[in-house]
């Protein structure tokens, strides 16, 4: 017990010590300058290892749940370039397309973190502003799914590695196919293509972008159109989810108090109201007798050949590497088995029990990391009893670990993706922007940092806590976890604030306004001031709501509304509609712009 | 016919994070129907079954049996009803059974050995791939596919029928 803690406070020590750093670098960076900064090749390098970082596993699981997230790639790829601010801006900006993206069970759609990690050094090293970066990065996206599937095909091979190393009892070896040789091939692989691309892409950009400012202006104006209207596909995503049952009239009360506080908005300060909501809905429509009584806390008695520390770093071999050598074959499997390497070398000392033992975990497993640990949990507390003499089968151990890695992956991967993530992400992108998406140069490093500590409380915190449960009640945890309703309650409670947050986000993070005007019998007629006579943010919540029916209802799919809303944004720049300009003479404008 | 089933999915996970964070998104769901005889017979992983499945949502379990018995009478509205199977064997006993259907999703079935991966992650066994080919050969549509969204292929693709 004492080990563990110790860790503990080490780990939250180091993370202190990195926002310290962090905020330092922040406050010494240049303030902000629209020049290019140069692409070094080492620069290039830097982004490319960083880009593999974020899918290693040496961050005890942050490097998917937080480095990945083009928030914190556009702040670190800022803080190799010399240009935090800027970075935490337009890596800010370009998360707002990604607020609505989700994993399920090995499935991947898209590549936030190439959008960011490429997106914001071609932005920096091209010139870019964080318009354009958004228009710019949005597309990149999608090309990350190419490689992945390479990755889960390669992957797929060391676990036949792995099975030799069981076959002559070696744990040690098990366990370093699981951390050690993937690594080397995935540094190839996600990082030479993004040092390549982002040292001969930038000055590419930037040659473009002069050749456009200087032969075809309402371009840029288009870019700046199009990354306005982007955001209403990250909310949209997010929608299909939360809009919906009976809490989507919170996205219209979400909308209407951002509407009215016009201007002052501060995402925080919203964020409390919507909690609170929540909390009011939960409360009311939770009925009478729904509540099971919680099943007593019992403890499972344990035949006492396991320390908390044995449990404890099993579960840090988990945290960091469950991920490491994911492939299609097994998913997670080599990974089960690597986080067991502890417990079988301490319960087992015969050759043949050792082999047993690694070659049982060694099959396919596939569970979402946090709350899927309780697996984990009641396999250490089974593994423990069978060592001690208890008859427990291969097919009882097996039966627990498929039967239940399925339904907690349900659970994590609502809990974890569909509402911690987003709403930290909803939060630390408010801050960053200080409300200003689109518009603020400058972002705030607290923001990112915000985004870290959530995320960590979570995976760290509930992650243990879960696989704890597990070991110490069994398969009892499972059930008195879920029976008691708080998990219902958080998803209930999280529907509601939710929605309220979208409907936020869409007033501060879509821009999309019309400068079409003229004159009729000698006074003047601007559409927007007639369109804010009728309602403010009118134009952005329709737009939301359109792009909302085309992915919800029609099934239109997200790589499609993302070349769409690019086009139609650019198109709708160029200047063909009646316009008056300052001095209220009649000009061209485009249908929309700034 | 009774061929207007919201989903009929082979799944060896059953239910899990595909399934409740995606499809049951995507569409709307109401009932969720697991044909699984193993999950039949042990009400504990019964109940956590239904606990993992969210609010509002109806999950049901049903033994082959019971399944061959009651499905092709079921009186509950089948365009918001996923029927999850843990095998394509069960999927041909359905069908000859009498729940006909026209369109079948695989969406997971792991590796092991003794098992040919066709699509991603999706790997068959040969009996199993037998029981596809029958049901294919009886005019079912079979797509792979994880999640909406994703990559899918159909079988008869796969096989080069």
């Amino acid at each position: 017990m004492r080990i563990p803690r110790k860790s503990v406070v080490i780990a939250i020590a180091v993370n202190l010590l990195l926002m310290g750093v962090g905020t330092v670098v922040a406050r010494a960076a240049p303030t902000a300058q629209s020049e290019p900064v140069r692409m070094s090749f080492l620069t290039a390098v830097a982004v490319g290892i960083l880009y593999y970082l974020a899918w290693s596993p040496w961050f005890a699981n942050l490097g998917f749940t937080v480095l990945y997230r083009p928030l914190i790639a556009g702040t670190l790829v800022g803080a190799v370039m010399g240009r935090v601010a800027e970075g935490v801006a337009i890596g800010a900006n370009i998360n707002v397309l990604y607020l609505g993206w989700i994993t399920a069970g090995g499935s991947f759609p898209g590549d936030p973190g190439l959008a960011g990690y490429l997106g914001t050094a071609l932005a920096l090293g091209g010139g870019l502003d964080v318009q354009a970066a958004l228009a710019l990065a949005a597309p990149l996206g999608l090309l990350g799914g190419l490689t992945y599937s390479l990755r889960m095909s390669v992957c797929s091979l060391i676990p036949h590695w792995a099975d030799r190393f069981a076959e002559e009892g070696n744990i040690k070896a098990v366990a370093r196919s699981n951390y050690v040789y993937s690594q080397p091939f995935l540094f190839v692989l996600y990082a030479v293509p993004v040092a390549l691309a982002a040292y001969l892409g930038a000055p590419a950009v930037g040659a473009a972008l002069e050749w456009i400012a200087q032969h075809a202006i309402w371009v840029m104006n288009g870019l700046f159109v199009a990354s306005g209207m982007l955001a209403a596909l990250g909310i949209a995503l997010n929608l299909k989810f939360l809009f919906r049952g009976n809490t989507w009239p919170y996205f219209f009360v979400g909308f209407a108090v951002t509407s009215l506080m016009a201007g002052k908005v501060n995402l925080v300060v919203l964020a409390i109201i919507g909690a609170c909501v929540a909390y009011v809905h939960v409360l009311f429509t939770a009925r009478e007798g729904e509540e099971q009584p919680a099943p007593s806390a019992e403890q499972r008695a344990s035949p006492g050949l396991l320390t908390r520390r044995d449990v404890f770093r099993a579960w840090l071999r988990w945290l960091f590497f469950s991920h490491s050598c994911y492939n299609w074959e097994r998913m997670q499997g080599l990974g089960f088995a690597h986080s067991m390497t502890p417990i079988i070398e301490k319960l087992y000392k015969k050759q043949e029990d050792i082999r047993a033992a690694l070659k049982r975990h060694l099959v396919f497993f596939n569970t979402q990391p946090d709350i899927g640990g309780v697996v984990h949990g009641i396999v250490i507390a089974m593994e423990e009893e069978r060592a001690a003499g208890a008859d427990i089968s291969d097919e009882a151990i097996n039966g627990v670990k498929t039967g239940l890695m399925g339904p907690m992956a349900g659970i994590g991967d609502t809990l974890q993706q569909g509402i911690v993530i987003p709403i930290a992400l909803a939060l630390g992108i408010g801050i960053a922007t200080g409300g200003a998406v689109g518009t603020a140069k400058q972002g705030n490093i607290l923001g990112p940092l915000f985004y870290l500590v959530a995320v960590a409380a979570f995976v760290w915190g509930v992650g243990w806590w879960v696989w704890w449960q597990g070991y110490v009640r069994g398969r009892a945890a499972v059930t008195s976890i879920l029976r008691t309703g708080t998990v219902a309650r958080i998803i209930l409670g999280a529907g509601v604030l939710g929605n309220f947050i979208m409907g936020a986000l869409a007033v501060q993070f879509v821009r999309l306004s019309t400068p079409v005007a003229f004159m009729v019998g000698g006074s003047t007629f601007h559409l927007q001031a007639i369109l804010d006579s009728l309602m403010p943010n009118l134009l952005p919540l329709l737009l939301v709501l359109l792009v909302w029916w085309l992915v919800a209802r029609k099934n239109v799919s997200p790589t499609w509304i993302m070349a769409g809303i690019i086009l139609v944004g650019i198109l709708s720049a160029y200047p063909i509609w009646p316009g008056l300009n300052e001095a209220g003479e009649s000009i061209r404008v485009g249908l929309f712009g700034g | 016919m009774n061929q207007n089933w919201g989903l009929i999915r082979i799944d060896d996970r059953l239910i899990h994070g595909q399934v409740i964070a995606v499809w049951c998104k995507h569409r709307p769901f109401t009932r969720i129907v697991i044909v699984d005889d193993e999950v039949a017979a042990d009400p504990f992983m019964q109940e956590v079954m239904r606990l993992a499945a969210p609010p509002g949502l109806q999950v049901d379990v049903l033994s082959l049996e019971e399944a061959l018995r009651r499905l092709p009478q079921d009186p509950h509205p089948r365009e918001t009803t996923m029927v999850l199977l843990r095998s394509p064997q069960v999927a041909l006993r359905l069908y000859e059974g009498g729940t006909r259907y026209t369109a079948l999703n695989v969406g997971g079935l792991g590796s092991g050995p003794g098992r040919r991966p066709l699509f991603r992650h999706i790997a068959a066994s040969e009996e199993e791939i037998a029981a596809l080919k029958a049901l294919a050969e009886r005019g079912v549509d079979i797509t792979f596919l994880t999640v909406p969204g994703e990559k899918s292929r159909s079988f008869k693709d796969l096989l080069g029928l």
